[in-house]
């Protein structure tokens, strides 16, 4: 049994949003439409599940937060500014000449558990901790957030392969589907679905969910932990790119669009409504 | 040299459970010891080299001890990133073996021959490059590399089976990545790696040559290479590697550097691929490495 326990604490989704626009504004970052489709996700899993010690992140007991799709760090970062792992400062300092926080997920960063700027990465790395926890007999859970378009990468079929083939029941793989990449919408690019059907296939018990809904995403992933069931798991959650700001929901423009002082008041007056 | 390997593999598992050999379904009879011994220990990942090396990152970070073994065309070759971001952005002590180097697979052609692993390589942070020349040299390169916890190594196996340049490892003493294997003069000195140390070494029997044996390329150093080199007139690197970024280059860089006199000449693998499949011999001859013609070029540089 793992003594950690998961934060507990609300974590409001509004506000993890209302950081990613500052630290956005205030070093000119792009990606914010990545990151707004996994603020729901994010902090479901900090509050419900993934089992930490606030002050030491790196307890070998911890559970893991892989972020592959690491173009969503943002959303991170708001997260560890509510666990107070990072400071005001550096979030409105983000990209000044003396800051940490890297525009992609690295693993230099506290808390950040791999890598994820170069995609089809993290899910391997995590495959390994979730085999690692296994050989162990460690009572540790590894969830890994990939993103749709990420998914066109070979590496992460291999890594799906190879979870699968080895029944890593620990591992909890969840898709942000939220149906773009780069440039242009994901089945446009090349076409992914059926991911349900897809995941099936390579061995994973898969439940489809909406990824912006709070009591959803809970009630999944108590349906998929420690159910008894060997394979490993996937949640393909159904998000809309930009959510939560309504000029951007939907619009992959803001895969690369940075804020200005219009958008950016825009911006933070939706979210305080 | 391959026996030699098998047994340390086994010796290594057999010690410390947290030891994991993988492999990209490649490496046959090698694992047989290992296999027999501690069958849990090896882990036979399929042909996915690059969730192999994921793999073996997220391994090392849970404090297990993999060690990645692959043909050197697929590992580094193929996954360079991966090594790249996985491994050595963390430091992280993952072991790898690329067998198979240079032109060994002869007959198979250019997919499986590999003369870039160095070069690919010699840039990365946190990584260690070993060139064994035979068992002595691979026990010695094989050790250092275990017992190294700063960051990744990269063991760099080539032609197995040429004649042992050394007695045993225990009278091996390699400084600044070299170690003096032959001296019969002073007017050249050779620094060859791998499969052309032995090369070297039966050519210092007709010319008047120090040969320095270098197993540790990414480790040598301006102090190396003016021990070996002061008296010397001419100062040759032999490798069974491309002439881009190999050994060739590492000396070079250091060399260019410093104060010299004597010109230096590279020997090593043309940037071509290979024609002919046929004889080891006769790939080397492709790119100028048989003795003969090695004997040939030393009687125009000399």
């Amino acid at each position: 049994m793992n003594k950690l326990r998961p934060w507990s604490k609300w974590i409001n989704p509004q506000d993890l949003r209302k950081t990613i626009v500052e630290m956005a504004m205030a070093g000119g970052s792009v990606h914010l439409g990545s990151a707004f489709s996994i603020v729901e996700i994010v902090a479901t899993l900090y509050q419900y599940f993934v089992r930490l010690n606030p002050d030491d992140r790196d307890d070998p007991d911890r559970d893991i937060i892989a972020l592959s799709k690491g173009h969503g760090v943002m959303a991170l970062y708001s997260v560890f500014r509510e666990l107070a792992w990072v400071s005001d400062a550096e979030i409105m300092g983000y990209f000044s000449t003396t800051n940490r926080l890297k525009g992609l997920s690295s693993v230099h960063v506290p808390g950040i558990e791999v890598s994820g700027g170069s995609l089809g990465h993290g899910l391997a790395v995590a495959t390994g901790m979730a085999l690692a926890a296994r050989l162990r007999r460690q009572d540790r859970r590894v969830f890994v957030l990939v993103g749709d378009g990420e998914m066109n990468e070979g590496s992460i079929w291999e890594a799906l392969l190879f979870a699968g083939h080895h029944k890593l029941t620990n591992l909890v793989v969840i898709v942000d589907a939220n149906g773009y990449q780069a440039m242009g919408e994901t089945n446009t690019v090349l076409n992914l679905e059926s991911l349900v059907d897809k995941f099936r296939a390579f061995n994973f018990e898969t439940v489809e969910t909406d990824g912006h809904n709070l009591a959803l995403l809970k009630r999944t992933f108590d349906s998929l932990i420690d159910n008894g069931d060997t394979r490993p798991k996937a949640v393909i959650a159904r998000t809309i790119k930009g959510k939560g700001v309504s000029f951007m929901e939907g619009d992959n423009n803001w895969h690369y669009l940075r804020l200005n002082s219009v958008t950016f008041a825009a911006a933070l007056k939706e979210l305080e409504q | 040299m391959r026996e030699r390997l098998a047994d340390l593999l086994k010796e290594y598992a057999v010690k410390d459970d947290r030891v994991h050999v993988l492999s990209g379904d490649h490496g046959y009879a090698l694992f047989d010891v290992l296999r027999k011994a501690v069958p849990r220990q090896f882990i036979n990942v399929g042909v996915s080299e690059q969730c192999m090396v994921g793999l073996a990152a997220g391994l090392s970070k849970s404090g297990e001890r993999p060690i990645v073994y692959g043909l050197a065309s697929f590992v580094p070759m193929r996954v360079l990133e991966f090594i790249k971001m996985d491994v050595c952005y963390e430091a992280l002590p993952v072991v790898f073996l690329g067998d198979g180097a240079g032109l060994v697979y002869s007959t198979l052609g250019s997919s499986h021959q590999c003369g870039e692993d160095m070069a690919v390589l010699a840039p990365l942070p946190n990584m260690t490059i070993y060139s064994p020349a035979d068992a002595a040299e691979l026990e010695y390169c094989f050790r250092a590399a275990m017992a190294d916890r700063t960051g990744a190594s990269y063991l760099r196996i080539g032609k197995s089976d040429s004649p042992p340049v050394h007695r045993d490892v225990s009278s091996l003493v390699v400084t600044h990545g070299c170690v003096r294997v032959a001296q019969s003069g002073t007017k050249g000195t050779i620094f060859a790696t791998g499969s052309m140390v032995s090369t070297a070494v039966a050519l210092a029997r007709e010319f008047p040559v120090t040969v320095v044996s270098v197993p540790v390329p990414s480790q040598i150093d301006g102090t190396a290479i003016e021990r070996y080199t002061t008296e010397a007139e001419t100062v040759i690197t032999l490798e069974e590697h491309s002439l881009f970024g190999g050994l060739g280059s590492l000396v070079d860089r250091i060399w260019s550097e410093r104060p010299r006199k004597a010109v230096m000449k590279h020997l090593g693998l043309q940037r071509h691929f290979t024609e002919v499949a046929s004889t080891y011999e006769v790939a080397l001859s492709e790119h100028g490495l048989t003795l003969s013609q090695l004997r040939a070029s030393l009687q125009g540089i000399l």
